[in-house]
């Protein structure tokens, strides 16, 4: 095995492949940082020049702009509140407040180097693991998908604005968005109220675009004119005892995104909410997430690049693709005469070890355009706003038309903007609503399928292993801020006993769990 | 009175009864009979949203009318607030009837201008450059079609 | 200074957009940029073959070709708009099989009388497969056997309800007068998992999607649904065979609308004919496991299709989709 990654390596190194590399992370990385510029897209555009192309240096340019977008994506959520990919949505929360306190710099360092070390990781499991884990991914059946969205689904209570039972209602319009369009089990269509665009459903991406990015521009319209956000020193980048700091989260948040990336079902973006929601979960301090903390970037940044080289696992191992943009590298495979499977690793070594090599160097390469672009990329920021907010509307919109070619995408977008700035003043945040519209159809399908494959029993739900340790983690994850405050409590309490002084319960962390 | 928090919720409480009622208008095929139908999920995620709306009314109602003391933004903010968004849905029209390039010149104008952006060498650089930019990109490098009107 | 040096970039750049948009209405067709549309999103099979075709035909016919995705009610929304479209030759749409089921079920004010076949480009078999080593039945006789034994226990995974998939499985229970459960996915990949992992018994699959997993003996055909074997199937018997007169698979071809002058659709014909017997397109075929009897000309498609269109709207009427 490492015979073949060292022979991938060397087949790396020719000048046609590291250019086709380079080419791929540079490309990927501006579209990426593009509001409704995604990676699919990207590789769907690229296919056609591919085709004249060796098939290695061909699959290698999709990869590295795979993992090139997925961290492009974090350069124009943290400067402009506006996710240039899905996953980067969660990145926002805290990457966006860290820009405008004048360390943007901090912010894209962070979310470079997470991006880099989830990236790398999940390529290593890659290249060690794959066939093996590609086995867990035929484990997961309609109901185990089902426990996953569910858990997914059950962060929508800590993320998002203090109120529980907003952040839940917003989760919940979220879920019934989704239901939207073409029902896929029956075939019938709902709530399309007959217009043919809606017939498809609501958009996930416009909808994001403009809760995060349309909304913002209007926050800046009541703002009004602002010369700059700093005019100071907004370029230093986070220092080895800051990465440092954060290292647990990285390593949680690698194993979260690589995990969740294998899934056939789940991509990036959930990886990236739940590598969030996790970092705040564990931390010492989630009081302070969403005020601009690093462990706030690195969590979803590192998880979502870490969903890169899961995304992988199966589409080289079984042929099945592991994201929307794996099934489009999975189509080029094909046009390039592989046929991803159980021996695709025998049958195509060579070049199978020469793409991931590739991925190595996609990983390294962005680690370093985007730890030196981060001076220049900070720049915007000295941009007065009443220069670049418009800017930043016309490519939200552009950009949402572009996704299909549909001015009705452009519409939901922009009213999206409405609401997105509207609700702030009733207390709605956008997250809950984006990650119920994000797990909505996977929770709903997952639910009927598995009604349909297990002849109507529900409680198929609590007899298979992964279904239930997946219910059993969402139960404890939300029952997580009460036993934590009752250790907590218990052991002030002890404390307390021993010194003999009185009892300053910590109730600091109950605010989660009630309102 | 004056929490803002009641009238909300209780319109969003009759929008989630009318799209519960509307569920009853959704077609069902006579051959996928063992199937839970279209309407099944939307129904239940209503009930689980009607309840949840329910308990934020009622708790709304326990907290009396403090909510209602929060600071609305001044009105100069709310004006450029409301003219902004007046711009955007014009450029949303704009692109079909003047075409994508126009529209967007014309809305980068609209936006400085009612931001109180009074430099018209700033406003006619900016509608100048940046829509030609993001419409050699889209249009020339990525071949998308953008809305042509009459104009570009 | 620098203003000045961008400002006359933009200048320059403004006169070059207005040269392209302004090109000269010429009488020889084609003169203009021909649009082409496809119903499916970037990257997927229709895309694939669309732009390998596009590829060839923007040199051969001399202007520019833009494809753009118009996805939306599964190609309801493709074929509105060119309804709306003059009838010139300078829309040019890929259709599949999935959009004259959208027809068939009336999402669309197009019917299959408003289209005129170009060719028809990929014929891409169906097999209801199993995964040998988990399945709980092993061959079509036992599937057929169990299925009359407990009608509605057999589960067949398919891509998507009125599908393709779902119509070729449907039209094989009732010639052989059973009963199945059919499962919708939301794609091949996904049923290859359900598969693989025991959640269904069957599924219907284009096999040169997955011929991965079928080199490495984890699928296998049980039947298929076109006329002749295939070889990379040799033990798998033919629908027809079994005395079922069943013959469902995926195509994919290029149309333009109903009215298109003669001349312009026998030479957009003739062009897109040359392109298909060329070594190019014959290698895209033989690397996406489909044979070359794909290429069909458009008036035999245009027949192939006239036969195939009262089986779609049966069915459809059957099924309780046609509106």
């Amino acid at each position: 095995m490492f015979e073949q990654l060292l022979t991938g390596f060397m087949t790396m190194s020719e000048p046609i492949n590291i250019l086709a590399v380079f080419m791929g992370v540079l490309g990927g990385m501006i579209l990426g940082a593009m509001p409704g510029l995604t990676a699919p897209m990207g590789c769907a555009l690229l296919i056609p020049f591919t085709y004249s192309m060796p098939p290695v240096p061909a699959i290698s340019m999709l990869v590295s702009l795979y993992c090139g977008a997925t961290y492009g994506g974090s350069i124009s959520a943290i400067l402009v509140h506006a996710p240039g990919t899905p996953a980067a949505a969660a990145t926002t929360f805290d990457g966006y407040p860290l820009a405008q306190k004048g360390q943007a710099g901090k912010a894209l360092g962070m979310a470079c180097i997470s991006s880099f070390i989830g990236g790398f990781f999940s390529v290593i499991v890659l290249v060690l693991l794959a066939p093996v884990l590609a086995k867990i991914a035929i484990k997961f059946g309609p109901p185990e998908y089902f426990a996953l969205s569910i858990f997914g689904l059950s962060m929508i209570s800590s993320i998002g604005s203090k109120s529980v039972i907003k952040n839940l209602l917003g989760g919940t319009i979220g879920v019934f968005i989704a239901c939207v369009g073409m029902d896929e089990i029956s075939g019938f269509s709902r709530y399309d109220f007959g217009i043919t665009h809606l017939m498809d459903g609501v958009s996930f991406i416009p909808v994001m675009i403009g809760l995060f990015a349309a909304a913002e521009v209007f926050r800046q319209a009541e703002i009004g004119m602002r010369k700059v956000v700093m005019d100071r020193k907004i370029t230093g980048l986070p220092t080895w005892k800051e990465v440092k700091s954060v290292k647990t989260t990285l390593m949680r948040s690698s194993l979260i995104g690589t995990f969740i990336g294998i899934l056939p079902a789940e991509g990036g973006t959930v990886a990236s909410f739940i590598g969030y929601n996790e970092a705040k979960r564990f931390s010492k301090n989630p009081e302070k997430f969403g005020t601009g903390v690093l462990e706030g970037i690195a969590g979803p940044e590192c998880a979502n690049n870490a969903a890169t080289g899961g995304s992988m696992v199966p589409t080289m191992a079984l042929g099945i693709p592991g994201s929307g943009t794996a099934a489009v590298i999975l189509g080029a495979l094909m046009v390039h005469g592989m046929r991803p499977g159980p021996l695709m690793f025998i049958q195509h070594a060579n070049e199978v070890y020469a793409v991931f090599a590739g991925m190595f160097i996609a990983n390294i390469m962005f680690l370093g355009l985007g730890l030196g672009g981060s001076r220049i990329f900070s720049q915007i920021l000295r941009v007065p706003n009443y220069v670049l907010s418009p800017i930043i509307l016309i490519l939200c919109v552009v950009g949402t038309y572009a996704l299909k070619n549909n001015m009705a995408d452009v519409w939901i977008m922009l009213i999206c903007g409405i609401i997105g700035y509207k609700m702030k003043a009733y207390g709605f945040t956008a997250a809950p609503i984006v990650l119920g519209l994000v797990l909505g159809q996977l929770i709903e399908i997952s639910l009927r399928r598995s009604l349909i494959v297990f002849e109507n029993n529900p409680f198929i739900f609590f007899t298979r292993p992964w279904s239930v340790a997946l219910l059993f983690l969402t139960v404890l994850g939300l029952c997580s801020p009460m036993i934590r405050t009752w250790f907590d409590n218990r052991g002030a309490r002890k404390r307390a006993k021993k010194n003999g002084d009185s009892c300053e319960g910590t109730t600091a962390t109950c605010e989660d769990g009630l309102d | 009175m004056g929490n803002k928090d009641l009238p909300m919720a209780v319109t969003m409480m009759i929008i989630f009864i009318v799209l519960f009622g509307l569920s009853f208008t959704f077609q069902s095929s006579g051959v996928l009979v063992t199937h839970t139908t279209a309407a099944f999920f939307p129904r239940v995620v209503l009930a689980v949203a009607m309840f949840l709306n329910l308990i934020l009314i009622i708790q709304t109602l326990l907290k009396g009318p403090d909510g209602g003391a929060k600071k609305g933004i001044e009105p100069e903010a709310a004006k450029r607030v409301a003219l902004s968004m007046v711009c955007t849905i014009a450029f949303g029209f704009g692109t079909a009837y003047l075409g994508t390039l126009v529209s967007m010149a014309l809305f980068i104008v609209g936006i400085m201008l009612v931001w109180g952006n009074r430099n018209f060498k700033v406003i006619f650089l900016n509608a100048l450059i940046a829509p030609i930019i993001v419409y050699l990109i889209f249009n020339k490098v990525l071949l998308v079609q953008l809305p042509a009107g009459i104009l570009l | 200074m620098k203003n000045i040096k961008w400002s006359m970039l933009a200048l320059a750049a403004c006169g070059l957009l207005w040269q392209s948009a302004t090109t000269v209405q010429a009488e020889e067709f084609p003169s203009k940029q021909i649009n082409w549309y496809i119903h499916s999103s970037a990257g997927g099979g229709t895309d694939i073959f669309t732009r390998t075709v596009s590829a060839e035909l923007r040199e051969k016919l001399g202007v520019p070709i833009v494809v753009s995705s118009m996805s939306g009610g599964s190609g309801a929304r493709m074929l509105n708009y060119m309804m709306e479209q003059p009838a010139d030759g300078y829309t040019i749409v890929s259709l599949t099989n999935s959009n004259l089921a959208t027809m068939a079920r009336r999402n669309t004010e197009a019917q299959r009388e408003d289209l005129v076949g170009i060719a028809r480009g990929c014929y891409d078999p169906q097999a209801l497969m199993i995964a040998p080593s988990v399945a709980k039945y092993k061959n079509i006789d036992e599937i057929i056997a169990a299925a009359k034994a407990n009608p509605g226990k057999v589960k067949v995974g398919i891509t998507h309800v009125a599908s393709v998939d779902h119509v070729a499985a449907y039209l094989f229970s009732k010639a052989a007068g059973l009963q199945l459960e059919y499962v919708p996915f939301s794609g091949g990949g996904e049923i290859v998992v359900a598969l693989l992992g025991g959640v269904i018994d069957a599924g219907v699959l284009n096999p040169s999607e997955v011929m991965g997993q079928v080199e490495a003996g984890n699928l296998t055909a049980a039947v298929l649904f076109v006329q002749e074997r295939l070889k990379d199937f040799p033990d798998a018997p033919t629908a027809k065979e079994l005395g079922y007169d069943v013959e469902m698979n995926t195509w994919r071809g290029i149309a333009v609308k109903k009215g298109t002058p003669e001349p312009i659709v026998k030479k957009i014909r003739d062009a897109v004919a040359e392109i298909m017997q060329g070594e190019k397109y014959q290698k895209y075929l033989a690397d996406n496991s489909m044979g070359p009897e794909s290429v069909m000309s458009g008036e035999q498609w245009d027949a192939f299709m006239d036969a195939e269109w009262p089986l779609w709207k049966e069915i459809m009427t059957e099924l309780g989709y046609r509106k």
